[in-house]
C-alpha cells in the first residue's frame, strides 16, 4: 500500500512435500506494490499449497518469504500466520457465523474497543477482553465502516453471515481481510462458489475494490478467463513449479512451454521443420515468432483464431491454402469452432464468426495467419 | 476443467499446523487417566494367586460364561426380531400414525435396566399388578418372572430401542435411486429388497446389535435384581462377600475379554460392509409399501409391544407406588436421593465435558499416531462395563490413594472413565462442522491460537458442549454399579435406592425412586436421543 518500490511479496525457492508427494517445487514469485498476481494452474499443480505456504498455514520444507520487505520465513525462522500481516479470502469465505458483519470486519483490528484508554491496567484488561472474549463490545472503530464502505456494504454491519447472498459474503470476506491494512491479500479460488453469471460481475467488482484500496494481491484460480480478466500478471503453475510469469497477453500469445500453451486456451500442435527461419508444415510455411537457435523438427502451436478458413479453392495455386474436411462443429453464439481434418489425418481447429455456415463433411481450405509459436519437438 | 472445480477439497487435508501445547497436554493427561482402570485391573489380576487363576477353569466359571453369552445372544436375536420389522413398518409402509408408533417403540429406553427389572418383578407373581388387575377375570396368579426368563424379557424389552434407533437411521439413509435402478434393471420388489436394501442395512444392523450385546454383557442392575448369574453379578457378589478380591479381578478380566470378542466381531462385520456405508442422507423418500389388510396385524404387533415394554412396567410401578402410599411408606429419603443424584451428576457432567474438549480438538484437528491413540484410548469407557471400572477403582483407591476410598473424587473419576465417550461424541460432531478455514481466517487476522479458541471455536461448538453435558448428566443419574461400589457410605442416590429396595423385594419402597428417576433422567434423555437421531418423519 505504501508507494515504495519494496515488493509486496518475494518468495524464493519454496518447497513443500506431503509425505513422499512433492507439492511445491522451487517456487519463486514477486508481487509489486498494488499489483494483482494470479496463480493459474490445473488442480493439483500446487497453487493452493503455495498460497498456504505464503500465509503460514503449511510449514515449508525450504525457501524464504518476505512480505513488504519483512522476512516471515527463512531457513531459521517461520512466523505463525497471525504474525505475517496478510489478509486472506478463503474459497468458502470462512465468515464467522456467530459474529455480525461488523464484528467480522472488526475481528482483525488490533485496537480494543475501549475508548482512548491511555495505557494503564484498564486498557490492558480491555485488550485481553478484546482478544479472548467471544464478543468483545464493539466500539465504533472507524476502520470497520471504512472497510465496509470500500466494498459498498455500508448498511450491512448488523447483518449475520447467514443473511448474506453469495456475492455479499464474498465482499464481506474481502472487507474483513482489507480492514487491518495488510501488506498483501491472498485469495484462494475466490469465485468458485458463485454461479457463473454472478461470477463475472463480482470479478470486476473485486478487482475495482482491490485497486481502490491499492492492495497487492495474489489469487489462486484454475480458470484461465478469470486469471486473465482479473490479474495484472499471471504465474502459470505446472506440476509444482512456476512454468511462466507474464502479462495475460504474453502468456496467451507467447507461452513458454507446450504445457502452458495447452493449458491456457485452445491450441493445436502440428509437426513441422524449421529451415532458414521458416517453419514448413502440412498447411504451408509459417513464420515463427521466436525461433532463435532452433533448427530441424519442431511443433507448431496454432491458436484457433490464427487459422483462416475459406469455402472456395484459392484462385492462385501459389497461395498456401490446403484443403481438409469439417469433422466437428460447435456453435456458441458469439462465435463458433470448427475442426478440420487434414489429408494427413492431422487436424486443426478454427474459430469463426457467428455467420459462417459449415456442415459436417464440407470441404474447406485453411491456412495459418501471423507469426506462430514453435516448440522443440521433444519439448515436454 | 470446470468439472474439476466443482469437487470440494477434502476436509482436513490442510489444518494441522503447529502444536498448541495447551490442547495437547490436557488431552494427553486425560488419555493417560483413562487407562488407569484397565491397567490397574491387570496389575491386580497379576497379583492373584494360583487359586484365583485356577478358578478360571472351574465349572462355575464356565457356567458364568455360558450364562452371559446365552443371555447376550438371545437378547440380541430377540431385539433384531423386534426392531427390524418395526423399523420397516414405520419407515417403509403406509402404516397409520407412523410418528406416534416411532415414539412409542423407542420410548422403552427410558427404563434403566434395574427399573425395568423392578417393574416386571412388581407386575408378576401372585401379588403382582397383573394378577390384581386380571383378578376379576379369574386370573389370580401369574408366575413370578426371575432368573434367565426374567432377565431375557427385561433386557430385550428395554434394550431393543438402541438397535431400532440405528436401524431407523440406516433405513432412512438408503438412497431410493438405488432401488429404482434395481427395479429399472428388471428386478421385482421382493428381489430388490433382498439384494439392494438388506445388504445396505448390514452396517446399522451390526452396529445396533453390538450396542445391545454390550449393554447385556455389562448390565448389572437387571441380572442382579432378577438373580441370574452372569459375570457382573458374580463380580459384585465376590466383592461384597469374600475377602479374596483377586478372584473378582480375574472375573473382571474375563468379562473384558468377552467384550473384546464382541468388539472384534463387530469390527469385522463393519469392515466387510464398508462399501454399503456410502450415502448418508437420502434426497428423496422411497415409495411406501401398501399394507392393505396386513395393517391390522402390524397394528396388533405394535400394540402388543407397547403394552409389554411401556404400559405394563409403568402401570406396575404406579400400582406399587399407590400401595406404598396407602401403607404410609416414608418418602423422606426420596429427596435426599434425588439431591444426591442431581448434584453428583452435575459435577460429573461438568468435568466430563471439560476433559472431553481437548481430546475432541486433538481428534478432529490434529493428525498423526499420537492423536489417533489419544482418541482411541478415550473411548475405553465405552468397552468397559461399569462394574469392572468400579472394581478396578476400588483396588486403586485402597492401594494407591487410601484417603480417597469411598469419596466423591473416586466416584466422579469412575463416571469420567465410563462416560467420557458420550461427551466426546457431540463435541466431535460439532467441531467437525466448524470448517478449518474459519479458524485459519481468525489466525490470518492476527489472533493467537488461544484467542482463536475462545473467540471462534468455543462459541461455535456451544450446542455440542451443551448436549455432551446433558448426555453425561442424564446417564450418570441412571448409573448403578459404580455408584453402589464407590459412593461414600450413606450417600444414596435414586438408583441405589431402587436397587437396594428391589433387591430386598420392597417393591413399594422402590417404586417411588424408580418413577422419579425415569421422570428426571430417562425421559429428557429419550427426548435428546429422539431429536439427535433425526427421527422427524
Amino acid at each position: 500500500m505504501t508507494e515504495s518500490s519494496t515488493p509486496a511479496l518475494e518468495c524464493a525457492g519454496l518447497r513443500k512435500s506431503f509425505g513422499d508427494v512433492p507439492a511445491v517445487h522451487d517456487v519463486s514469485l514477486e508481487v509489486r506494490p498494488g499489483e494483482l498476481l494470479a496463480l493459474l494452474g490445473p488442480s493439483g499443480c500446487g497453487k493452493t499449497t503455495t498460497l498456504r505456504l505464503i500465509a503460514g498455514f503449511e510449514r515449508a520444507d525450504a525457501g524464504t518469504v518476505r512480505i513488504g520487505g519483512r522476512t516471515v520465513l527463512d531457513a531459521r525462522n517461520s512466523l505463525p500466520p497471525e504474525s505475517r500481516r496478510v489478509g486472506i479470502v478463503f474459497q468458502d469465505y470462512a465468515l464467522f457465523p456467530h459474529l455480525s458483519v461488523g464484528a467480522n470486519v472488526a475481528y482483525g483490528l488490533d485496537r480494543p474497543a475501549s475508548p482512548q484508554g491511555a495505557g494503564g491496567a484498564g486498557s490492558r484488561l480491555a485488550g485481553m477482553a478484546h482478544r479472548y472474549l467471544p464478543r468483545s463490545p464493539r466500539g465504533g472503530d472507524p476502520r470497520v465502516a471504512e472497510a465496509l464502505a470500500l466494498v459498498s456494504l455500508g448498511g450491512l454491519a448488523d447483518r449475520y453471515p447467514h443473511e448474506l447472498s453469495g456475492g455479499e459474503a464474498q465482499r464481506v470476506a474481502l472487507a474483513r481481510a482489507l480492514a487491518p491494512r495488510p501488506e498483501l491479500i491472498l485469495l484462494d479460488e475466490p469465485f468458485s462458489n458463485l454461479d457463473s453469471r454472478l461470477r463475472v460481475a463480482v470479478r470486476a467488482e473485486v478487482r475495482a475494490i482491490l485497486k481502490r484500496a491499492g492492495a497487492a494481491a495474489v489469487f489462486v484460480t484454475h480458470d484461465q478467463e478469470e486469471a486473465f480478466s482479473l490479474a495484472d500478471r499471471v504465474a502459470v503453475m505446472w506440476e509444482g513449479r512456476v512454468a511462466q510469469v507474464g502479462t495475460p497477453s504474453e502468456i496467451y500469445r507467447r507461452p513458454a512451454t507446450r504445457a502452458v500453451a495447452a493449458f491456457v486456451g485452445d491450441a493445436d500442435f502440428l509437426p513441422g521443420a524449421i529451415e532458414n527461419g521458416v517453419v514448413r508444415t502440412e498447411i504451408g510455411p509459417m513464420h515463427p515468432a521466436d525461433a532463435a537457435g532452433m533448427d530441424g523438427p519442431v511443433e507448431v502451436m496454432l491458436r484457433p483464431e490464427a487459422v483462416q478458413v475459406r469455402e472456395q479453392p484459392p484462385i492462385d495455386a501459389a497461395d498456401d491454402w490446403v484443403w481438409g474436411e469439417v469433422s466437428a462443429h460447435e456453435y456458441y453464439g458469439h462465435d463458433q469452432m470448427i475442426r478440420v481434418r487434414l489429408r494427413s489425418g492431422g487436424q486443426v481447429h478454427a474459430r469463426l464468426g457467428p455467420e459462417a455456415a459449415h456442415a459436417m463433411g464440407d470441404r474447406v481450405w485453411v491456412r495459418a495467419q501471423g507469426p506462430v509459436v514453435v516448440f522443440a519437438a521433444a519439448d515436454d | 476443467m470446470s468439472l474439476i472445480a466443482g469437487i470440494p477439497r477434502p476436509l482436513g487435508r490442510h489444518g494441522s499446523r503447529g502444536s498448541a501445547s495447551f490442547v495437547w497436554i490436557p488431552a494427553l493427561i486425560v488419555a493417560a487417566a483413562m487407562t488407569i482402570p484397565l491397567i490397574y485391573l491387570l496389575v491386580r489380576a497379576a497379583d492373584a494367586d494360583a487359586d484365583a487363576w485356577n478358578s478360571l477353569l472351574r465349572d462355575s466359571t464356565w457356567r458364568l460364561l455360558g450364562n452371559t453369552v446365552l443371555l447376550a445372544l438371545s437378547v440380541t436375536a430377540a431385539s433384531i426380531a423386534i426392531a427390524l420389522p418395526v423399523a420397516w413398518l414405520v419407515v417403509r409402509t403406509d402404516l397409520p400414525l407412523r410418528r406416534v408408533w416411532i415414539v412409542l417403540a423407542v420410548l422403552p429406553l427410558v427404563f434403566p435396566s434395574f427399573v425395568g427389572a423392578l417393574a416386571y418383578l412388581a407386575a408378576t407373581g401372585p401379588r403382582g399388578t397383573i394378577a390384581s388387575i386380571l383378578g376379576p377375570l379369574g386370573v389370580d396368579s401369574v408366575p413370578q418372572i426371575t432368573g434367565f426368563e426374567g432377565s431375557f424379557l427385561a433386557l430385550t424389552l428395554f434394550s431393543y430401542p438402541y438397535l431400532l434407533l440405528t436401524l431407523l437411521a440406516g433405513m432412512r439413509g438408503i438412497d431410493p435411486s438405488m432401488e429404482e435402478a434395481s427395479r429399472a434393471l428388471g428386478k421385482g420388489a421382493w428381489r430388490t429388497f433382498w439384494w439392494v436394501v438388506v445388504p445396505q442395512l448390514r452396517v446399522p444392523l451390526a452396529a445396533g446389535s453390538l450396542l445391545v450385546a454390550l449393554y447385556v454383557v455389562s448390565d448389572f442392575g437387571a441380572v442382579s435384581i432378577l438373580r441370574f448369574d452372569t459375570f457382573t453379578r458374580a463380580i459384585f457378589v465376590q466383592m461384597q462377600s469374600s475377602f479374596d478380591r483377586s478372584a473378582a479381578a480375574v472375573l473382571g478380566l474375563e468379562l473384558v475379554a468377552l467384550v473384546g470378542v464382541i468388539l472384534v466381531v463387530e469390527a469385522v462385520t463393519r469392515s466387510r460392509g464398508r462399501y454399503y456405508a456410502g450415502g448418508t442422507s437420502a434426497a428423496r423418500r422411497p415409495r411406501r409399501v401398501r399394507l392393505g389388510r396386513w395393517r391390522w396385524a402390524a397394528l396388533g404387533f405394535l400394540t402388543l409391544l407397547a403394552l409389554a415394554a411401556l404400559v405394563t412396567p409403568i402401570v406396575a410401578l404406579l400400582d406399587w407406588l399407590i400401595r406404598g402410599l396407602q401403607n404410609d411408606e416414608p418418602l423422606g429419603e426420596l429427596w435426599s436421593g434425588a439431591w444426591h443424584s442431581l448434584s453428583v451428576s452435575l459435577v460429573a457432567a461438568g468435568i466430563a465435558v471439560a476433559a472431553a474438549l481437548p481430546v475432541a480438538i486433538v481428534a478432529v484437528r490434529k493428525r498423526g499416531p499420537v492423536a489417533g491413540l489419544i482418541e482411541r484410548v478415550s473411548y475405553v469407557g465405552f468397552a468397559l462395563p461399569g462394574i469392572v471400572v468400579a472394581l478396578s477403582m476400588v483396588f486403586f483407591a485402597l492401594n494407591v490413594v487410601p484417603g480417597l476410598y469411598q469419596s466423591w473424587t473416586v466416584l466422579i473419576f469412575a463416571y469420567l472413565v465410563l462416560f467420557l465417550p458420550q461427551s466426546i461424541g457431540p463435541l466431535r460432531a460439532s467441531l467437525v462442522r466448524v470448517r478449518p478455514s474459519i479458524e485459519e481466517a481468525a489466525s490470518g487476522l492476527g489472533r493467537s491460537p488461544g484467542s482463536v479458541l475462545t473467540t471462534i471455536t468455543l462459541p461455535l461448538i456451544v450446542p455440542g458442549v451443551l448436549s455432551g453435558f446433558a448426555l453425561v448428566f442424564l446417564t450418570t443419574m441412571k448409573e448403578l454399579p459404580a455408584t453402589l461400589l464407590l459412593a461414600p457410605t450413606e450417600f444414596d442416590t435414586l438408583s441405589t435406592q431402587v436397587w437396594t429396595h428391589a433387591d430386598a423385594s420392597f417393591f413399594a419402597r422402590a417404586a417411588a425412586p424408580g418413577l422419579l428417576l425415569i421422570g428426571l433422567a430417562a425421559i429428557p434423555m429419550a427426548l435428546i436421543l429422539l431429536r439427535e437421531r433425526g427421527l422427524r418423519d
